[in-house]
Parts: structure tokens; C-alpha cells; sequence
């Protein structure tokens, strides 16, 4: 019986809660939505299964390789539970602590953590092993001060004392810091070691958070586009631009909904229906808030031809539906080099931010456009694309751990998400309403939703909603125009965000 | 104000920064993308215009080798056809013009079509071919 009991224990079983079973749900939902109703199943798979193996008690694939735990800010320390030879056990399934006391809120809150944290029987599960007190803080938190248990004894932290967790598994070799000694941030405090290297995802993640992956996505989208049609018709990047107004408005929402404004211009991103730029705005400015806004915005994206429509038929009338607008010219190969190498110049040198997107992407276009290069376009289209895509959708799911994601906050986002697409497509298409106004040549104001940037699934609800309105109408190509605008736009909006919020 | 510097608008009144920032950054994004429509519409203009003199130089040297033609005695139906097309594309336009009518039938002229009917027709059918969600 007890080799049973033993075995038992070795199984993953008892590390299931709640919590990963409402994941599990959600993980279905996902797959349902992908495979069934194909809805972005090329994103929404991957970030299902990483999610379904976030939710796991996995061993060797998301953690991290043990090392040096570095200090996150200038400070004093007032607390160490670290002796050398000690052994660390981080769970199976990844938990996310807070860095700050502040985040508790109440006393009762924080003496639970600590209490926790104390109740731990065997000590390698302690993973709580520096406190530190920053030099520089709000002067109220710093006096608000509380006496908790710590390591057998009592200690009096303050509400703003920064908590040092270990990040990964292995034995304490060595220490650099007592009580009472002055860090500064990035000073290693500990050392651990481990034999055991990082887990498979550990690495393939870094794709994302050292900014690898969007812009080898964006650099497949640029091989993958044809900006002709937007060449032919330029005014429709006026349209690309109108509908970032989703993004900027969703900010000011977010932030009244008390989101800071980094997390806001993240979450503000999702209206820009550009999962790659949503992504890498995250990973700059709301790494916390990684994993709801990137299926925020692809299930979003997916959900294009049902969010769109009623938005379009209430902005527009019938007449305005049925608008002809003439056949767009053919562009010459020169002239398409001349705009890829032009957009990048002018907008790089504008927003340099953004030079990671625009680069790629227009370096992707001159691959197709420029006919020498065919083998390195059509890699780019197909194996480089794909590669990133399934790295890029697990790297995602991944980090869609339950104690990231059942939060009111994510609710919030997906919230804010949608409200960021409407009020996206409104602008558009009330943009080519104003641009009529002015124009001899008329713009079918459908074309107008185009312009976020879900390539091309939005330009492919313009043609629909155009044909509704008069079966012999074809508006397909010219609202390929706005669709690419949009590409362009939110990568300028990605890269001002950037420039005025990054901390 | 270099424009790659936003900073400035960080300066102004705390209540009143994230509107104004959010406001100058939309109004940035059309500003900028308004002007490479300009660029993009004036380099459009110039091609549009080389293309207009390529063709207007084709169109002329077209109606001097008609001209060239007539004053040409006994023409044989083979000659009537403009020099640009290669016999193997008259073969074919002969094939479909035989599959289409399926009745006796005398080609006499081929001429550029100047509707964008044929292209109109095969972007529909390319769009009817995707499954719209």
C-alpha cells in the first residue's frame, strides 16, 4: 500500500486545484473555437496547447535555469532566509509571486502570506529568501509597518519592502548579503545551483521577451503583402490611420478603469487588431499582462466578421453601401520598391521605436517586390513564418497560467479589447464618410473598417458587406488599402506608445 | 520640437496628460500617414504620367504602322493582326473563340480589351472561393 501511496505522489495528480480545471475550460474553449468554427486557428492552437501545458504540473519545460538572484532595486536588506547548502524546490505548477507588500492591500492579507510561507513543512519549499527595503519609496508606505513571522522569528516589514522569491530549483552555494547590508539593483544576493539546465520553453520564450519573434513575424507579413492596391489609392492611408482612434480612445478607458497608463497602452493595442505589435507593446510595456491581451487580441481578430458588420450597416446608409468606386491602377515593381524603401526611411525616422516592425515588415515587402530574391521571399512567406508562429503561439499560451489569468483584470482587458475594436472600426468608416465629403471620387465608406489591420480578414467583411449591398460590386482589393494602412499605423501607434510610456 | 521626441507633452498638468498625449499621438498617426499618402500620390502622379507617355508613343507608333499598312496593296487576313501578337496567342484566342460559340465563325480583328470586366469577373470568383465566417 505504501509503494502505492509513494507512487501516487510521484504522479501529478495531487498538484490539481481548481483553478487549472477552469483553465482546462478555457483551453477548451479555445481549441473549440479553432478547430471547429476555425477561428485563427493557426494562433489559437498553439496558444491553446501552451496554455494546456501552462496548467500542468510539468517538469523540464518552462523553468528557468538556476543562477544568480540579483537584487530589483536600491535598498537595504531586513530580512534573509538563505543558507548556503539549503536545497530550494520551486512548485510544478508556476506560481506567481507579488514583488511588492504593497500589493496586499490589508495587514490581514500580508500576515496570511507570510503565515504560508512559514506553515511550509519541509524547508526547500520556501522559496521566500530576501526582503528588502527601498531606498526610495512612497514616504505613507514606508511608515505603514507590520510585524509578521519569518524564518521561526518575528520580523516588522513595511508596505513597501520588495520580496525577493527564487526563480528557480537547485541548492543555495553561495550568499552576498546579510541583514542590514545596502544592495543596488541588479547586485546578485544569492546563488543557486542546479544541474539540471532550463526547461525547453524557457528558452524559446526568450524569443519573446528579448523582442525576437513579432518582428520576424512582421518580416513573413511583409513578404506575404501586397501593398498595390494601397499604392494605387494612397488616401486609403488616411483610413489605416483614422482607425488607430480605438487604440488612443481605449487608453483613456483603461486608464479611468485604473489600469497605469504602460498597461493601458498595451491594452489600448488589442483595437489595432495586430497580434504581433500586440505582443510586442505588451512585452515592453505590461509583461504582467503578456498572456490576456495577446488572446485578447487574436480571439478578437478571429471574431472580426462578427463584431464588424453591425457597427458598419448602423454608420452607413444604403446608399452609401452600393458606392462604385473605380478600378484601381496597375503598379509597376519600381514603383512598389520606391514606396517599401520610403516607408521605411520616413517612418523609421519619425518613430524609431518602431524601426523593429517597419523594418522587417518593409524588409519582407522588398524581398517579394524586388523578383532577385525569390528563394529568401518565399522562405520568409512559408518556413520562416510558420516556424515563428508556432513558437511565438506557445510562447503565449504559456504564460496563460491560472494565477495570471483568472483575475478581474483579465475580464477588464477582454472587456476593453472589444470596446478598442468597435470604436476602431467606427473610426474607419466614419473617416471615409468625412473624406467623401471633400472628394469627387467617392470612397465606399465599408472599405473605412478595413483599416485595422486583421489582414485580411477585415477587407474580406468589407467585400461581404459591399456584395450585400449590391451583389455586382467588388471592393475586396480597395479595401486592401486601408487593411495594410492599418499595419503600418499601429506599428507608428506601437512605436509612440513606446517612445512616451516605456518606464 | 524634434518629432521623435515626444517627451514634451509629459510636462503639462497631471489631470490633463494622458488626453493630451493620447490626442497628440492620433493626431500624430494621421499627420504621418497623411503625408506619405501625399509622397505616395505624387510618386503615383510621376509613373502615371511616364506611363501615359509610353503609351501615347505607342499608340502613335501603332497608327503609323496602319498607316503604312493601307497604303499597302492585297493584305492578307494574317497581316491585319497588329505585329505584337505572337502567333501561338492567336492559336489560342482562335481555341477559346471556337470553344465559346460552338458555330461556324470568321475572326476578324483582335483588339486590347478596355474594360476591367475579365478582371472584375476572376476577383470575384477568387473572392467567392473563400469561405466568409
Amino acid at each position: 500500500m505504501n509503494e502505492i501511496l509513494q507512487l501516487f505522489e510521484h504522479t501529478g495528480f495531487h498538484y490539481v486545484d481548481w483553478r487549472m480545471l477552469v483553465m482546462w475550460a478555457v483551453v477548451g474553449v479555445l481549441l473549440y473555437l479553432a478547430v471547429r468554427h476555425k477561428f485563427e486557428p493557426l494562433l489559437l492552437v498553439p496558444i491553446a496547447f501552451g496554455a494546456l501545458l501552462a496548467n500542468l504540473p510539468t517538469e523540464g519545460l518552462v523553468n528557468k535555469p538556476a543562477g544568480a538572484l540579483v537584487s530589483p532595486v536600491n535598498g537595504t536588506v531586513i530580512a534573509v532566509n538563505a543558507d548556503i547548502k539549503r536545497g530550494v524546490v520551486l512548485p510544478h505548477v508556476q506560481v506567481e509571486r507579488a514583488g511588492r507588500l504593497s500589493r496586499f492591500g490589508d495587514e490581514a492579507s500580508l500576515r496570511q502570506l507570510f503565515e504560508e510561507e512559514n506553515a511550509i513543512a519541509k524547508l526547500e519549499e520556501q522559496t521566500l529568501l530576501y526582503i528588502i527595503r527601498p531606498e526610495q519609496a512612497d514616504p505613507e508606505q514606508l511608515q505603514q509597518r507590520f510585524t509578521v513571522p519569518f524564518d521561526g522569528g518575528m520580523i516588522e516589514v513595511s508596505a513597501a519592502d520588495m520580496l525577493v522569491w527564487a526563480d528557480a530549483s537547485g541548492t543555495i552555494s553561495r550568499t552576498f548579503h546579510d541583514v542590514g547590508s545596502t544592495v543596488t539593483k541588479g547586485e546578485p544576493l544569492v546563488e543557486i545551483h542546479s544541474d539540471h539546465s532550463g526547461g525547453l520553453y524557457h528558452y524559446i520564450s526568450l524569443g519573446i521577451i528579448l523582442e525576437l519573434f513579432p518582428p520576424l513575424i512582421f518580416l513573413g507579413v511583409g513578404a506575404l503583402t501586397d501593398f498595390g492596391p494601397l499604392i494605387a489609392n494612397p488616401r486609403t492611408l488616411l483610413l489605416g490611420a483614422a482607425a488607430q482612434f480605438g487604440v488612443f480612445a481605449t487608453f483613456i478607458g483603461a486608464t479611468l478603469l485604473g489600469f497605469s497608463s504602460q498597461a493601458a497602452g498595451a491594452i489600448g493595442i488589442i483595437g489595432g487588431a495586430d497580434g504581433p505589435t500586440s505582443i510586442f507593446l505588451a512585452n515592453a510595456l505590461a509583461p504582467e499582462l503578456l498572456a490576456p491581451i495577446a488572446v485578447a487580441a487574436y480571439s478578437y481578430m478571429a471574431l472580426v466578421p462578427i463584431i464588424q458588420p453591425p457597427i458598419m450597416r448602423a454608420l452607413t446608409t444604403e446608399k452609401e453601401r452600393k458606392i462604385r468606386m473605380k478600378s484601381l491602377r496597375k503598379v509597376s515593381r519600381l514603383e512598389k520598391l520606391i514606396f517599401a524603401l520610403m516607408v521605411t526611411v520616413f517612418c523609421i525616422l519619425l518613430v524609431p521605436p518602431a524601426s523593429p516592425l517597419i523594418g522587417m515588415l518593409m524588409l519582407g515587402n522588398f524581398l517579394k517586390e524586388c523578383g532577385v530574391t525569390e528563394r529568401l521571399s518565399k522562405a520568409a512567406q512559408n518556413e520562416l513564418i510558420n516556424v515563428i508562429t508556432i513558437f511565438l503561439g506557445t510562447s503565449v499560451g504559456i504564460t496563460m497560467t491560472a494565477d495570471r489569468f483568472i483575475r478581474a483584470e483579465t475580464l477588464k482587458i477582454l472587456a476593453l479589447g472589444v470596446l478598442a475594436f468597435a470604436i476602431s472600426t467606427a473610426a474607419g468608416v466614419l473617416m471615409a464618410k468625412l473624406m467623401n465629403l471633400f472628394s469627387k471620387n467617392k470612397i465606399n465608406p465599408l472599405i473605412g473598417s478595413a483599416g485595422v489591420s486583421a489582414v485580411p480578414m477585415a477587407a474580406r467583411v468589407s467585400q461581404v458587406e459591399g456584395n450585400k449591398a449590391d451583389p455586382q460590386n467588388f471592393l475586396l482589393m480597395h479595401a486592401m488599402g486601408p487593411n495594410v494602412a492599418g499595419v503600418i499605423g499601429t506599428a507608428l501607434v506601437a512605436g509612440y506608445f513606446i517612445s512616451i510610456l516605456s518606464r | 520640437m524634434l518629432l521623435t521626441d515626444f517627451r514634451i507633452v509629459a510636462s503639462l498638468p497631471a489631470g490633463l496628460e494622458n488626453l493630451t498625449e493620447m490626442l497628440v499621438g492620433f493626431v500624430f498617426v494621421i499627420v504621418v500617414l497623411g503625408i506619405l499618402a501625399g509622397v505616395t500620390g505624387a510618386t503615383g502622379s510621376v509613373f502615371k504620367y511616364l506611363a501615359r507617355r509610353k503609351a501615347n508613343a505607342a499608340a502613335a507608333a501603332l497608327a503609323e504602322r496602319a498607316q503604312a499598312a493601307e497604303q499597302t496593296a492585297a493584305v492578307s487576313p494574317a497581316d491585319s493582326v497588329p505585329e505584337e501578337i505572337p502567333p501561338e496567342i492567336l492559336v489560342v484566342i482562335a481555341a477559346a473563340v471556337h470553344m465559346v460559340l460552338k458555330q461556324p465563325h470568321r475572326i476578324v480583328s483582335i483588339r486590347p480589351a478596355d474594360s476591367h470586366q475579365w478582371a472584375a469577373e476572376g476577383r470575384r470568383e477568387i473572392s467567392q472561393s473563400h469561405r466568409i465566417r
